[in-house]
């Protein structure tokens, strides 16, 4: 692309010439003076190809931030463990403006998002807070009256009230009457799902800040996660039209066969557009990203694996409850792959984890995998792009380590909120200051629209970050250049020769040994410094097993690899008793076009890219500063925040 | 406090004696079962009624003894509900209390949906109500980036350069960047949040359709070429006609409310007894 007058690169001497040349000639004249039309200027002036480069675009220019997972005080377990803020709260707060949390204290974001779902979940919701008001429909219930007077006394009542509605929900005894009315098939559902809606359009300001409505699907087996987040594009009229699926009997299923059936029903009765994410494979014990069976032991079959990809193109791939991109013992040789692992059991810890379960669980394997799969059915069940989202149960979408609001309201700003046990079974225990201060989903969408956000979340051109607003980009091709990284808009360049992250790579021109790929990232405005930029490969190789590697392809500071091809560490600069850090490390901006050196094109592969900051204070850090308290040697002070994109794929075939 | 005192106040308690008390009562007075003095009457409408909430929790018609139950709970939620007003058990319990002050405020609100403004009305909510409708400042601008530490009189060659006319892309002064190199109009959220705090409000010091700066951004120096700065303003009442009329609305519904309730208020005369300052001490 080039684009200076003389059709060549101007350098400083250059410059100076073409500047001092300019002033000696005259600036030309009035509007009117356009001379005489000759077929000449004519013919020039109709290329067919714009001279202007910011014409004819359509691509995205900048990253839109925002959230996929957010609860309020609608979801069952978010109203009992205190949060009293309601989805307007929540879209206040997501805009910018400061709002008091449920515990009392002034919170605002440094920035606003441009776009939240609120995904409450379906099973029951709207209960915990009418159980609050004490409406009269529900406390006519023996249990609800029961609870709703516990509640709202506070304190120990409120606990022990909690407490007792877990414990009756989990045996089965809870009124099915009294379940029902928060169930699909009740009035009051159905009122509360319109009010849900009604919230969004509300909210929903186009250009400036988008509401998408969608809900949570919680499936749980046996303690294993299987939830989805599900999101529509569209608008109320349609909306309105459904209520949220759920996993309870007999109106729900906690099958994911019988939700894409609903998700399949509402594109077929409203003529509109859904999609489901996945979340927190960390804590399925392996039911995630199966290789062979469903969750329930039975076969994939052509319709599993087709469904799964058709409904569920992304996968969130970091929140609250942990990091779930790499385990360390799944990727022993990625010296980042064990970054705020959850590995102790299931979603409820009932049951212990073991090793032979962390392949169903982990995206980077699941990616792997999907590749084995397609070899069988031709088509690939895990061929995902990445998101990260908070799963805050506040109705505060917080994932800065400075400004990190906790996973449920019992878990907001404190002084001994870090030692608390946020879960302790038999099977082992959760401490609170495991907790993970992330994430966030930033999307390549070309405007701040349902339509528009909705439409790269289908097309994967999103990506995760833990928190930090990271720009990142990734193109993948067979003939980018070095030259190509000197453009002042990368994007055209990137467009016109490659694929957006989440793409596959064009078909392999005649004679292309290797395909290669053009990286940047930009650190947070207001954020850290770039330690490096890595591409993760992963492939399958002709005895059918899959192989993965990592590459750093861009570093800071002019490090120098190790014999070893080990990069060495960028540094630290933190100064953990005053919570600080400084920008004196690291580079602003990373960029380079990489060349995979062991392709094989007979293969079928992926690649994404993962930036990792230079190290900045966690939250414990943050919240042992504020509240004057030393931090316990065995909590984790520093972390290296992160970016994960959508995969590029390969196949021979194509 | 010891359990018996606790005892004592519980309300449970009271009703536990009270309902004693008064049972005691009744049958020393009237020896026998007294005649049936009241009819219930479960007509064909309420029938139907328990069928359908039946069948809305169980996806199915009940069979004839699961009716016939449903029936005889009818009655029996009938009968407990004459007995309770009997002795006034809907005083004074806060659920029923603050579930009969919903059902009047629902129907004042309910008849405000109905409201129309006349004609001007909406236009004069807008005036008065101007700062809630207000439209932030925005601007669409073109920028080069020049990196952090580029010496301010090459800077300067590079202006100059670019206000003479020059195409230039990235060489040894204009550095390669990942920020959009144009912005469309966006307001001062969208644009610091890609560059930072205080970028905006320097672009909207500049003047449109030439190339000035430096302006610093969180990144370094940019040049920049403004082309188009929209100041903030109100829309007209077409634009925003829906916004402004749910907000009339809501303000309408609001202020009915409170004068339905002065004129409830109007019939009471009210005294207020503050308890002694000692007594609430020794609480």
């Amino acid at each position: 692309m080039k684009r200076n007058i003389a059709g060549e690169k101007m350098t400083l001497q250059k410059l100076a010439t073409a500047s001092a040349l300019a002033m000696m000639i005259a600036w030309p004249a009035l509007a009117q003076d356009t001379g005489t039309a000759t077929k000449k200027s004519l013919s020039s002036a109709y290329t067919g190809k714009a001279y202007s480069p910011y014409a004819h675009r359509s691509f995205p220019e900048r990253p839109l931030w925002g959230d996929t997972h957010l609860h309020t005080s609608l979801s069952m377990d978010a109203g009992l463990f205190g949060n009293r803020l309601t989805p307007r709260q929540a879209y206040r707060f997501a805009r910018g403006e400061e709002v008091i949390s449920s515990s009392g204290q002034a919170v605002r974001l440094s920035r606003p998002l441009d776009w939240l779902v609120i995904a409450d979940h379906s099973d029951g919701m709207g209960m915990i807070s009418d159980m609050m008001d004490a409406k009269p429909e529900l406390v006519a219930y023996e249990q609800a009256a029961r609870w709703s007077e516990g509640l709202q006394a506070g304190g120990d009542s409120a606990v022990n009230a909690a407490l007792d509605l877990i414990t009756t929900f989990s045996q089965g005894q809870v009124d099915p009457e009294m379940f029902a009315l928060y169930s699909p098939g009740s009035k009051l559902y159905k009122n509360l799902w319109e009010k849900v809606v009604a919230d969004a359009e509300t909210f929903n300001d186009p250009g400036l800040f988008t509401a998408l409505i969608g809900f949570e699907w919680t499936s749980l087996i046996k303690g294993n996660n299987m939830h989805r987040v599900v999101i529509m594009r569209d608008g109320s009229v349609r909306a309105r039209q459904v209520v949220p699926f759920t996993q309870t009997a007999p109106q729900g299923s906690p099958d994911p066969r019988d939700l894409w059936k609903y998700l399949t029903n509402y594109e077929n009765d409203t003529h509109g557009e859904i999609l489901a994410i996945a979340h927190n494979g960390n804590l399925s014990n392996g039911i995630m990203f199966p290789l062979e069976a469903q969750w329930n032991g039975v076969a994939f079959d052509d319709t599993y694996v087709s469904e799964r990809n058709k409904w569920e193109p992304l996968y969130e791939v970091t929140q609250i409850k942990g990091d779930g991109e790499a385990h360390p013992f799944l990727s022993p040789d990625d010296e980042f792959a064990d970054y705020e692992t959850w590995d102790i059991g299931n979603l409820d810890a009932s049951v212990a984890k073991t090793d032979d379960m962390l392949a169903g669980e982990y995206a980077r394997e699941a990616l792997k995998r999907g590749l084995k799969i397609e070899t069988k059915f031709g088509i690939n069940p895990y061929k995902f792009g990445m998101i990260g989202s908070t799963d805050s149960h506040t109705s505060l979408a917080t994932a800065d380590e400075d400004n990190f609001f906790g996973k449920h309201s019992g878990y907001e700003p404190k002084a001994n909120r870090m030692t608390h046990p946020f879960m302790k079974t038999d099977q082992g225990t959760i401490t609170g200051w495991q907790m993970v201060s992330s994430g966030l989903a930033a999307v390549w969408a070309t405007e701040n629209t349902r339509e528009a956000i909705f439409d790269a979340m289908e097309r994967k051109e999103v990506y995760g970050t833990t928190g930090p607003r990271i720009a990142v980009r990734i193109f993948g091709g067979w003939e980018f250049t070095e030259q190509d990284l000197n453009s002042r808009m990368v994007a055209v360049v990137g467009y016109q020769k490659g694929s957006p992250m989440g793409g596959d790579l064009r078909a392999r021109p005649e004679g292309a040994k290797a395909p290669n790929f053009m990286v940047f990232a930009l650190r947070d405005p207001i954020g850290a410094n770039l330690d490096r930029i890595q591409i993760v490969k992963g492939w399958l190789a002709p005895d059918g097993k899959t192989h993965e590697k990592v590459y750093d392809v861009a570093w800071s500071d002019d490090r120098v690899p190790g014999e070893d091809g080990k990069l060495p560490a960028v540094g630290n600069t933190v100064d953990i008793a005053n919570a600080n850090w400084t920008n004196t490390i690291g580079a602003s901006e990373l960029t380079a076009v990489w060349t995979d050196p062991s392709f094989d094109a007979e293969q079928k592969a992926f690649y994404y890219a993962r930036v990792i900051e230079i190290p900045t204070p966690r939250w414990t850090t943050y919240d042992a500063f504020r509240f004057g308290i030393e931090l316990p040697k065995d909590i984790p002070a520093i972390t290296q925040e992160r970016a994960y994109t959508s995969p590029i794929w390969y196949d021979p075939k194509s | 406090m010891d359990l018996a005192k606790r005892l004592l106040l519980e309300p449970l308690t009271h009703f536990i004696v009270l309902g004693g008390l008064i049972f005691a009562a009744y049958s020393a007075l009237s020896g026998a079962t007294p005649a049936p003095s009241e009819i219930i009457v479960i007509g064909p409408e309420r029938i139907a009624q328990l069928a359908k909430s039946h069948q809305s929790v169980w996806r199915r018609p009940p069979t004839a003894e699961e009716l016939s139950n449903l029936i005889n709970e009818a009655v029996r939620e009938e009968v407990y509900y004459r007995e309770a007003i009997a002795l006034g058990l809907d005083r004074n319990d806060t659920v029923i209390r603050r579930r009969l002050r919903q059902k009047m405020e629902f129907l004042t609100v309910s008849g405000a949906e109905l409201l129309k403004p006349s004609a001007g009305e909406l236009d004069a909510h807008l005036t008065a109500n101007e700062k809630s409708f207000q439209r932030a400042p925005q601007i669409a601008f073109e920028q080069i980036f020049l990196g952090e530490t580029t010496a301010p009189e090459d800077i300067m060659i590079v202006l100059k350069a670019l206000q003479t006319g020059a195409e230039i892309e990235p060489a040894s002064l204009v550095k390669r960047s990942l920020l959009p190199a144009v912005y469309p109009l966006s307001r001062a959220i969208s644009i610091d949040g890609s560059f930072g705090k205080g970028f905006f409000e320097q672009l909207s010091k500049l003047s449109p359709g030439i190339w000035s700066g430096p302006v610093v951004s969180a990144y370094g120096n940019h040049l920049i070429r403004i082309h188009d700065h929209k100041p903030g303003y109100t829309p007209a009442l077409e634009e925003i006609h829906q916004a402004v009329f749910e907000h009339w609305k809501a303000e309408k519904a609001r202020s009915i409310q409170e004068l339905q309730y002065q004129n409830f208020r109007k019939r009471y005369v009210v005294e207020v007894h503050q308890p002694d300052k000692n007594a609430l001490e020794s609480q």
